[in-house]
């Protein structure tokens, strides 16, 4: 294939911006729903690529087919999610995780960081996809957190793991499509701009909770947690980089238990809890309307379960996704099967081409995500059937429409969303007005001003594919090409692109639509996006600093 | 199943049927093919802007902020 000479003046690259800014605005000022602003931003990335960019019909036919198969493979999580959300909140476990975890730590500000910091950094190191943001958000609802607030917490929490974490998919895809010289060193200096996020994500969640006091209160915890998750990351990349982040996530996950018996985390916090509901159910003066009375009987009766059964369904999640991903004979005979479509090569006027691929991005259906939550809820649904916790909640809960018709409700609107979102990504990719965006950035700045600026090409191609992976895998050969024209240090600007594409994380649409779709609130995506969109831009920002200074001192 | 759930569920549907149709069209060369896959997942994505206006009248869908901040 060709190289490609896509258009790099000005005309073109607003041209190629355009479908972002698009669905920037209807999402975040206009406050469309997804579901609506997606498919917009479609039709103009399409009109850009046929008007502008030179891309015939059956290229962008190839990259719209490309963009359902890169979607289906996120759908694969929101569904088996959403029916594990429906299936426990039904037998009244969301009611057993709330009693539960309250007598264990009366310390909201303890849980948030707990649930949607170090939980979700865990489920990410194993899982991934969307894993994170599907089961956390649910659970934060569950200890009574605004429905927003549950889903901006753990798309903060989860970013800087998604790089190494999934057993460093996105590392292993990077290095499909580039030959890093020093992968030691370039490993670890992507450890140490992804301690960055990790840091800014644990101080920011505890800033939601409870501003300034909940800050000074959580430094220990934030403390302890990051030198374990950042540095243990950062060193255990010195050994191997597939296992850092699933290690550092895993112990993490067992510091939390000395933690709560600190009397700091176990008391309750004492100052204003930002996040969780205004909800008067807790023994405040009695609501008047009937649904605010069936609330608050919900929330006074007594779960049909105890905590432990409550957390069956995750332990079942995690112990599913360990054995079959961490043991190499078993994750190879479930890797057998494979589902993928060929594509052909095609190519655009400015030769902005694509190779042929057969099968194109093939998915093994028994190791994806999907197929463990699937799992946990067929475990949860059978479980709790068996143990009579349906009838008996049916009693205290509103039990109306079945809970397949519910996951319909919820899913459907996120999945248009989210494929709408990952065409787009195909088509500009395919037309060539993602290298122009990124080519653009490259020709007008000068070597330090390009070391500051990869990072935020990273966050671009996370926000368009809402993958740390297709980031790298879209950005990487580019970054690296400019990088060795610019005399940079190739293992830091991919170390930044690689950052980039993990912070993205925080604000790609289909994770955003992902949550708001599991915590209930599709067409809210606007207000998660005024949360998370400052605090990744000012993560960029210091990452881009931090990579101006590797460049400087490696 | 509300109106709403039922038209997503169309528009789902139409624009998933695009991946069959264009990968096989492009891959075997069957141009009414992958156009027909163009056109189903066009028609799919079509469904939810136009539903805004063309069913909730003004396209003002009331207001989306739940009061959560």
């Amino acid at each position: 294939m060709n190289e490609s000479n896509v258009p790099l003046d000005l005309f073109h690259w607003a041209l190629a911006l355009s479908p972002v800014v698009v669905l920037l605005v209807l999402l975040a000022v206009l406050r469309w729903k997804a579901p609506q602003a997606g498919p917009i931003g479609l039709f103009v990335g399409a009109l850009v690529a046929l008007l502008a960019f030179q891309t015939p019909w059956d290229t962008l036919a190839v990259g719209v087919g490309k963009g359902v198969w890169d979607a289906i493979f996120i759908l694969l999580v929101i569904w088996p999610a959403l029916l594990l959300y429906r299936v426990t909140d039904r037998a009244g476990a969301f009611d057993a995780l709330r009693k539960g975890i309250t007598k264990f730590s009366q310390n909201d500000l303890f849980l948030v960081l707990a649930f949607g910091w170090v939980f979700a950094s865990f489920l990410q190191g194993i899982a991934g996809f969307g894993t994170p943001i599907a089961v956390v958000a649910p659970l934060l609802l569950a200890i009574g957190v605004k429905p927003v607030m549950a889903v901006v917490i753990p798309l903060i929490g989860h970013a800087w793991a998604n790089m190494f974490g999934t057993l460093a998919v996105g590392w292993l895809a990077t290095l499909q499509v580039i030959d890093v010289e020093d992968l030691t060193r370039t490993a670890f200096e992507t450890a140490i701009l992804l301690w960055i996020p990790n840091l800014a994500a644990g101080l920011f969640i505890a800033w939601l909770v409870g501003r300034g006091k909940g800050v000074v209160q959580s430094l220990p915890m934030v403390g302890v947690i990051t030198v374990i998750h950042g540095g243990g990351q950062l060193v255990l990349t010195l050994w191997d980089p597939v296992l850092s982040n699933f290690l550092a996530a895993t112990a993490a996950m067992v510091v939390l238990y000395p933690l709560s018996r600190w009397k700091r985390y176990s008391d309750e916090f004492e100052g204003d809890v930002l996040v969780l509901r205004d909800s008067d159910s807790e023994g405040d003066s009695a609501p008047t309307d009937e649904a605010g009375e069936e609330e608050k009987e919900r929330v006074e009766a007594e779960p049909p379960m105890g905590l432990s059964m409550a957390f069956l369904p995750y332990l079942v999640l995690t112990v599913t996704s360990v054995v079959v991903l961490v043991i190499p004979p078993v994750e190879q005979a479930f890797e057998t099967v494979e589902i993928g479509m060929a594509f052909p090569a095609v190519d655009t006027g400015y030769d902005a081409g694509e190779e042929r691929e057969d099968p194109y991005s093939p998915f093994t259906p028994f190791t994806h995500p999907g197929f463990f939550l699937l799992i946990s809820a067929a475990a949860a649904y059978l479980v709790y059937r068996w143990r009579g916790y349906y009838r008996e909640w049916s009693k205290t809960a509103d039990q109306s429409g079945s809970v397949w018709s519910g996951v319909f409700e919820d899913a459907t609107p996120a999945s248009v969303a989210v494929v709408s979102f990952l065409v787009l990504s195909k088509v500009m990719d395919h037309s060539g007005q993602t290298e122009t965006l990124a080519l653009g950035v490259a020709e007008v700045a000068p070597p330090a001003v390009f070391a500051f600026a990869s990072t935020w090409i990273g966050v671009l191609g996370a926000f368009m594919t809402s993958s740390n992976t297709a980031s790298n895998v879209l950005f990487a050969p580019l970054q690296q090409t400019v990088a060795a024209s610019e005399g940079l240090a190739e293992s830091s600007i991919i170390a930044a692109q690689s950052t980039g594409g993990a912070v993205g994380n925080a604000i790609a649409p289909a994770n955003v639509v992902l949550g708001t779709g599991t915590a209930g609130i599709v067409g809210q995506e606007g207000q998660v996006l005024r949360k998370t969109l400052p605090w990744s831009l000012a993560v960029t920002v210091l990452v881009g600093v931090g990579t101006v200074v590797l460049t400087q001192i490696v | 199943m509300d109106n709403d759930t039922k038209l997503l569920t169309v528009a789902l549907v139409l624009m998933l049927l695009g991946f069959p149709l264009t990968a096989l069209g492009t891959e075997q060369e069957l141009t009414w093919l992958w156009i027909t896959g163009l056109v189903v997942v066009g028609l799919g994505a079509l469904i939810p802007p136009v539903s805004r206006y063309a069913i909730d009248g003004d396209g003002d869908e009331g207001d989306n902020d739940s009061g959560d901040d």
